[in-house]
């Protein structure tokens, strides 16, 4: 597959200042725009202005959880892919609502297959 | 301990797993992330190298031990459908290799085990729960013979087998493990849940988890020592 069918950007949601830097640093390498947000309402507020193509998006975060976040994705129509990272996987209330997500990885994850899976909505994204 | 305070004590422990889980999990992604940066830009001949595979490696360690707390953590729930119990221990056998030892004999004999109605993965977690249980009582576990047979629990039997509560057909199975022992005193507080770290694979709660999976089928479990080397491990699952 061709990485460089465009330059998306993606948009790291998640609480854990670990997380969000190893996967900027990560996604930055292999030339993607990134930008991160460290809590739901942030998270809002940059897929408005930041408009991503992807969104690595975790479930548990202090002010508004990421099954709120995707909630309002799906209500406002917007054609993000949301690929969800959670460091345990019982940790969704509405099964329905995962299904909305392009995909749903466990933490720890290896980066090379979130990168496969990133690589493959973004080739979806482009067609 | 009654029955509240022990499901009370058994949701706090698995909220406290859940959660611990979840933020090692957090961290073990920054871990093992940067990690595999560092590699990718260093010399396979640098000595450094294998210390960071090292820590790459421990890291590892540490993902299959949140994995167990994921699995303390969960509610079991039970979802019973025909199953092939030779096939449920085997898988149980193969989970728990490294756990049983290559020196440990085990056998398995079932008698009319088809058509049995169960929750093979609760179920083949279960017998995982009493593999490691075994593999960690006092004493070198030698061999396991595991059997099992339709029974009809009568007064008698019930006397006999006095965890048992009402009378009916049940599938036993029986899990003789030669060469470990347990005290008398720890025979109290055998399905307690109680921390144990060490080689226990669910930190000690593992009898816990196996008698809630026995109870949510509606069946039993019990440990029984049979003699100073010896103790049997039962569930009794109802068949319908």
């Amino acid at each position: 597959m061709d990485e460089k069918r465009f330059k998306a950007k993606i948009l790291v949601a998640d609480d854990e200042e670990s997380v969000r830097e190893v996967l900027k640093t990560f996604f930055v390498r292999k030339e993607y725009d990134v930008e991160t947000a460290s809590q739901g309402r942030e998270a809002i507020e940059k897929i408005e202005s930041y408009k991503p193509d992807i969104l690595l998006l975790d479930l548990k975060m202090p002010d508004m959880d990421g099954e709120e976040v995707l909630k309002y994705i799906n209500d406002s129509n917007l054609k993000i892919g949301v690929i969800i990272i959670t460091g345990h996987p019982d940790f969704i209330k509405d099964r329905k609502l995962l299904n909305r997500a392009y995909d749903y990885i466990v933490k720890p994850f290896d980066l090379d297959y979130l990168n496969n899976t990133v690589l493959t909505k973004v080739v979806l994204l482009s067609e | 301990m009654n029955d509240r305070k022990r499901i009370d004590q058994m949701d706090a422990v698995r909220q406290l797993a859940g959660g611990i889980a979840h933020d090692f999990n957090n961290l073990l992604t920054g871990i093992m992330g940067f990690v595999m940066l560092v590699l990718e830009d260093m010399d396979e001949n640098d000595q450094a190298y294998s210390y960071v595979k090292e820590i790459e490696k421990s890291a590892v360690d540490c993902r299959e031990y949140t994995g167990r707390l994921i699995f303390l953590s969960r509610d079991i729930c039970v979802e019973k459908k025909e199953t092939d119990i030779n096939a449920v221990i085997d898988a149980a056998l193969d989970e728990m290799r490294g756990y049983l030892g290559k020196d440990v004999e085990v056998s398995t004999n079932m008698q009319g085990a088809g058509g049995l109605e169960m929750d093979a993965e609760k179920i083949q977690g279960a017998v995982a729960c009493i593999i490691s249980d075994a593999s960690t009582r006092k004493g070198d576990l030698e061999s396991m013979d595991i059997s099992g047979g339709k029974i009809e629990a009568d007064e008698r039997y019930l006397e006999q087998y006095t965890p048992i509560q009402e009378k009916g057909s049940y599938f036993c199975l029986r899990f003789c493990a030669r060469g470990i022992s347990i005290s008398p005193d720890a025979m109290k507080t055998l399905f307690r849940p109680r921390f144990s770290s060490g080689r226990s694979r669910y930190f000690g709660y593992e009898l816990a988890i196996c008698r809630e999976i026995a109870e949510k089928h509606g069946g039993y479990a019990s440990v029984i020592p049979r003699d100073e080397r010896t103790v049997d491990y039962y569930m009794w699952l109802p068949v319908s």
